[in-house]
């Protein structure tokens, strides 16, 4: 993992400019309206970290990697990725970041993936047979070398994703940021693409990503540490797993026949776990309830023997995320304690 | 410029996958040829006199002045029309990202239609020759040099289009101003001669005057350099003075943009 940072904000502020009646713009020229986009953003990703940045739309996420990628100068703060201040040295900060622009028209498509790759090979100063090493490679990588000659325009959603990522690969650029990477993308791409970037682009190429999403599983899955972003502050940054215990995130699905039974009853009254939401049956009579257990999984496994003990039919019993919404309430609730973002 | 030339390749493909329009630019070149040199050819008696200093043959005359129109037409729109289309498809923002020098990706944005510009000029020019126009083939050097100060001095006007473009997302009347502006009192179609007294003072605020006019005596009259050179002298001024103006302003208003964050907000 990290070899120290390679990704450095300090106090990172960003906000733009609402847009006026001609009333207001007239008679009240200097007093402009703002929305934050980011507040005093402190974070540091280390070389070779796959980090996942958490938050609902609108919290930021867009806008804190547009910065890094030179697109957006901040209002206040400062912003260096391997060492380079992305307000005075963009251009050198470009040569080793590159953001995955997550607009499918910002492709060609009146040309065919091979063209759009090797135009973008040669803007990063990859020529000739080496260009087209590397943009072979990459067409196979994304699973795209069937259709490599053929307009993008063709393409279906998934495969223009796919396509803007190999674009943004073909430099091997030391920094990657993902926006919502799999958000077009069918689940066996969607894994495949996980995959890909858990252990080609950052177990053997070592390059360090940054991937927004609001999927949390996503993060889960993939990433070594996680922010969470919301209005534009960051409220909590740590290792996923840790984050997940310190605040206490215990929550577990079950399936019975017996949501009646005793045994149900005296969950609350016995402090092993408390009924969250119990749902209606489905049409084989299995009712779903969700529990919150705060001591965790052990005394979730507990919990089932006792059911299972009592004759309580249980068909299901498994752990589940929280809700991103709910996730955010809680870490807004404990915010004070968890600013920083030191990896 | 290898950058550049992979930035034409993928504009050239691009045109090219769109064939019956590529085929009607060229075709309706022929189309207005004909026309024109009929044109010219009736009104031939009319404007010997008031041209006399620029060749005396109205259609040489005429030619000319369409293939000056035509490179500031290309300086003025081109890359306000780049920098628009890119920021309503996305590919500014990703060209942006890359570590491609600013200049050498606003000249790769524009080169593919610089390039088509100056092949119809070039056809339009070999269609002139090869109708009788009498050309002075010593003053091509001279007129090449001239048609590159009248596109330099024009392309200020298109970064100042491309930086409104930039902040307002609207380069406004100011390019079709200019170029109607030039058009009249410019001496595209008849000389600044004959224009009215009370109106022609302004033509010296018009550099396409001072080009025209040099381009004129050099290649149809085949006058030397120092006969042109004090035209030559300002309109190199007014090239100088507006590309200071005009990459000052595109670069503030980029700056703006990224400030805003707007670069990709259609």
């Amino acid at each position: 993992m990290s070899a120290g940072p390679i990704v450095r904000l300090e106090g990172i502020g960003k906000r733009f400019p609402l847009r006026r009646s001609w009333t207001k713009t007239v008679f009240d020229p200097r007093h402009g309206e703002y929305q934050v986009a980011l507040q005093d953003i402190d974070l540091e990703v280390g070389a070779g970290e796959l980090f996942g940045l958490l938050g609902q739309n609108g919290a930021g996420k867009t806008t804190l990697f547009k910065i890094l990628a030179t697109l957006v100068l901040p209002d206040s703060g400062s912003a260096r990725v391997a060492g380079f201040d992305v307000e005075r040295e963009g251009a050198r900060v470009r040569t080793v970041l590159t953001p995955v622009i997550p607009n499918e028209r910002s492709l060609y498509w009146r040309i065919s993936a091979f063209e759009n790759l090797r135009l973008y090979a040669s803007l990063h100063g990859i020529w000739g047979p080496e260009a087209f090493r590397r943009v072979t490679e990459l067409l196979e990588l994304v699973g795209l070398a069937d259709v490599g000659e053929k307009q993008v325009g063709l393409f279906s959603s998934g495969m223009k994703q796919r396509l803007l990522i190999a674009r943004a690969l073909v430099s091997r650029p030391k920094v990657l940021l993902l926006d919502e990477p799999t958000r077009s993308l069918d689940p066996v791409t969607s894994r495949d693409l996980r995959r890909f970037l858990r252990e080609e682009l950052v177990g053997r190429q070592g390059c360090t990503v940054l991937l927004a999403t609001h999927d949390q599983a996503e993060v889960s899955e993939l990433c070594d540490r996680v922010g969470i972003l919301e209005r534009g502050r960051l409220l909590a940054v740590g290792a996923t797993a840790d984050l997940v215990r310190r605040l206490e995130i215990h929550r577990y699905r079950m399936w019975t026949r017996d949501p009646d039974h005793a045994a149900f009853a005296s969950l609350d009254l016995s402090g092993s776990g408390r009924s969250v939401e119990r749902h209606r049956a489905d049409a084989d009579g299995w009712t779903r309830i969700d529990l919150e257990i705060p001591e965790g999984a052990d005394e979730a496994a507990r919990l089932l023997a006792r059911l299972a003990s009592e004759g309580v039919s249980v068909s299901r019993f498994e752990r589940v995320e929280l809700p991103l919404a709910e996730l955010i309430e809680r870490v807004s609730g404990d915010a004070p304690r968890d600013r920083g973002g030191r990896p | 410029m290898r950058k550049i030339s992979a930035l034409v390749r993928a504009t050239w493909l691009t045109a090219k996958s769109y064939r019956m329009s590529l085929l009607f630019s060229f075709g309706g070149l022929a189309v207005a040829f004909v026309p024109l040199y009929l044109a010219a050819r009736a009104l031939q008696p009319v404007a010997a006199d008031s041209i006399q200093a620029e060749g005396g043959e109205y259609f040489g005359f005429l030619v000319l002045g369409l293939v000056a129109t035509s490179l500031i037409n290309f300086a003025m729109r081109a890359l306000p029309g780049a920098i628009s289309s890119g920021i309503a498809s996305g590919t500014l923002e990703a060209l942006l990202a890359t570590p491609t020098r600013l200049v050498t990706l606003l000249a790769g944005l524009v080169a593919y239609p610089f390039l088509l510009t100056i092949a119809r000029s070039v056809l339009f020019l070999v269609g002139m020759v090869l109708v009788g126009t009498s050309v002075v083939w010593t003053g091509v050097p001279l007129a090449i040099a001239v048609l590159a100060l009248i596109l330099v001095a024009h392309l200020s006007i298109g970064l100042a289009a491309a930086a409104l473009h930039l902040v307002f997302r609207t380069s406004g009347p100011l390019t079709s101003a200019v170029l109607t502006v030039s058009t009249l009192l410019g001496g595209v179609y008849y000389s600044t001669n004959v224009i009215p007294e009370v109106i022609r003072p302004l033509s010296a605020a018009v550099p396409l005057m001072y080009g025209l006019r040099a381009l004129r005596r050099a290649l149809l009259s085949g006058e030397p350099v120092g006969a042109v050179a004090a035209d030559v002298g300002i309109l190199a001024t007014f090239a100088a003075v507006g590309l200071a103006v005009g990459f000052t302003a595109f670069g503030w208003a980029l700056r703006y943009a990224r400030r805003a964050g707007t670069l990709a907000q259609y």
